[in-house]
């Protein structure tokens, strides 16, 4: 069914194709008419002759057209994936240099705060030993102290939140604290049932049984982390903006992340103006949804991401085997 | 990790009776689990020294805290009455100690918990007391922590969970 639906479109691209039908149609014209002729003029034997000339004929011809679908669905075929190829190309091209754009932007930052924060601390604590300045263990101790704990300590804990081990509700109470409001998923927080086989009789007759916990993937939970920590801060922009709240749950198979303030609305403008790189570095490698609206006292920005449950085989990978 | 009801319940009275430094001379039980062999070592160390505290067990993950605990089901005498863990102390990064003490208390299990880390503790120790009101206690690693400082917080945590 499917040939038959493709031979137009096959035909309106292969030559050959129209030539050999062209052909097909006067020969079974020739035949049609030779058969009617013959049927009056000639006995029974050499009628049957001729109709199995036609037969052969037509068998002959048939396997040929057939050939020139194949070949022709063939050259579609490969056509197609050339298209897919170019496609996938210049996807590749586009996330490749989101990627390099990321990768520069966090080396200059890095080799920034290398130079220009941490260097400087260093070199300052020799000469201030070196000259004397600190000629007390205790001192020296004081200043190694701060270095490690106001500089190095905090950059790092930037780059990569070491509460996202812990949980996204850690991770996301100790961002939020002071600045936003947390709104979560029961299934995400740490209250939720962690899923070790660790039981008693008194907690599984336990009145307040607690729901099982939602796991989100390594890579999830450092997106969400970060597409949060983005709308927050440009929430935070508007000088307007005196609440924000942050919430996130899942949704059938979805993770939806809604950052509402109650600043002042944005222009459409705006809207398209608004940087964002970030939430959309995280939204194409994940394939999800970002859109920001003006609703009722405020603007919200909601970003959807896929969420799939981890399977039993998963976890016990994961367990096991340390898998992702 | 698989662990039966009947040997995780441990009777409120007994607990009691083993934590309450005020009535009883005994010393409370303490197991560590610390990944930083140096920090275990000093960790070991004061409560080693420690009249008032009696270290029974000391490891390396959270791993090897776990398979010891399953060679002792009967936990009433075995599990401690103070806990303290480095919240990342497990060969598996994605396993963290704060998350697992929860879970052995949130199914019955009796004990305060003493957590160290160089993290920020503040949202931690809140989320945590959500699920379980008291005895969590945290201490951050710097180089100002002194002896002093770990063997008040295990004995104020350890109070915690005995009612007044």
């Amino acid at each position: 069914m499917n040939s038959l639906i493709d031979v137009p479109r096959i035909l309106r691209r292969e030559r050959t194709s129209w030539v050999r039908l062209v052909v097909i149609a006067i020969f079974i014209t020739f035949e049609v008419y030779s058969i009617y002729i013959l049927h009056r003029e000639i006995d029974e034997q050499a009628r049957t002759l001729v109709y199995l000339h036609i037969a052969v004929a037509l068998m002959v011809l048939s396997g040929g057209t057939a050939d020139a679908i194949i070949n022709a669905k063939r050259l579609l075929k490969i056509e197609e994936a050339d298209k897919q190829m170019t496609n996938i190309s210049s996807k590749y091209v586009s996330t490749r240099e989101l990627l390099f754009r990321i990768d520069n932007e966090t080396r200059e930052e890095v080799g920034a705060w290398l130079h220009g924060t941490l260097q400087p601390q260093l070199v300052r604590l020799a000469k201030d030993i070196r000259t004397n300045k600190l000629n007390d263990c205790e001192l020296v101790a004081q200043r190694v102290d701060e270095i490690a704990e106001k500089y190095v300590r905090d950059y790092s804990h930037n780059l990569y939140p070491p509460a996202l081990a812990i949980s996204i509700e850690v991770a996301l109470e100790t961002m939020l604290e002071g600045r936003a409001e947390l709104v979560l998923d029961e299934r995400l927080t740490n209250a939720a049932d962690l899923g070790y086989a660790i039981w008693s009789s008194e907690s599984e007759t336990s009145s307040n049984k607690r729901v099982q916990r939602l796991h989100l993937a390594a890579e999830i939970s450092y997106a969400t982390y970060r597409i949060i920590e983005e709308a927050v801060a440009n929430a935070e922009k508007k000088s307007s903006t005196t609440r924000i709240v942050v919430d996130v749950r899942i949704e059938g198979e979805q993770v939806r992340i809604s950052v509402r303030d109650n600043g002042d609305p944005i222009s459409d403008n705006a809207k398209a103006g608004l940087g964002h790189s970030v939430i959309n570095a995280f939204i194409q490698k994940f394939h999800g949804t970002m859109t920001m609206n003006n609703v009722a006292n405020g603007v919200e920005v909601l970003v959807l991401l896929p969420y799939k449950a981890p399977t039993l085989a998963d976890m016990l990978h994961k367990r096991f085997q340390g898998g992702a | 990790m698989f662990i039966h009801a009947k040997d995780v319940a441990i009777p409120l009275g007994c607990w009691l009776e083993k934590t309450s430094p005020m009535n009883n001379s005994q010393p409370l039980t303490v197991r560590i689990i610390e990944n930083d062999p140096d920090f275990r070592e000093l960790l070991n160390g004061i409560f080693e020294r420690s009249e008032m505290f009696d270290l029974v067990g000391s490891y390396d993950s959270i791993e090897a805290f776990g398979a010891e605990m399953l060679k002792h089901k009967t936990f009433n005498s075995w599990f401690p009455q103070l806990m303290v863990v480095d919240v990342m102390s497990s060969s598996d990064p994605r396993v963290e100690g704060a998350s697992f003490m929860s879970a052995l208390r949130a199914e019955g299990l009796q004990f305060a918990t003493l957590l160290i880390s160089s993290m920020e503790f503040g949202a931690l120790l809140r989320v945590l007391r959500k699920s379980q009101a008291n005895g969590w206690a945290a201490l951050q690693k710097t180089s100002r922590l002194t002896e002093q400082d770990i063997i008040e917080s295990a004995k104020a945590v350890c109070n915690e969970l005995v009612p007044s």
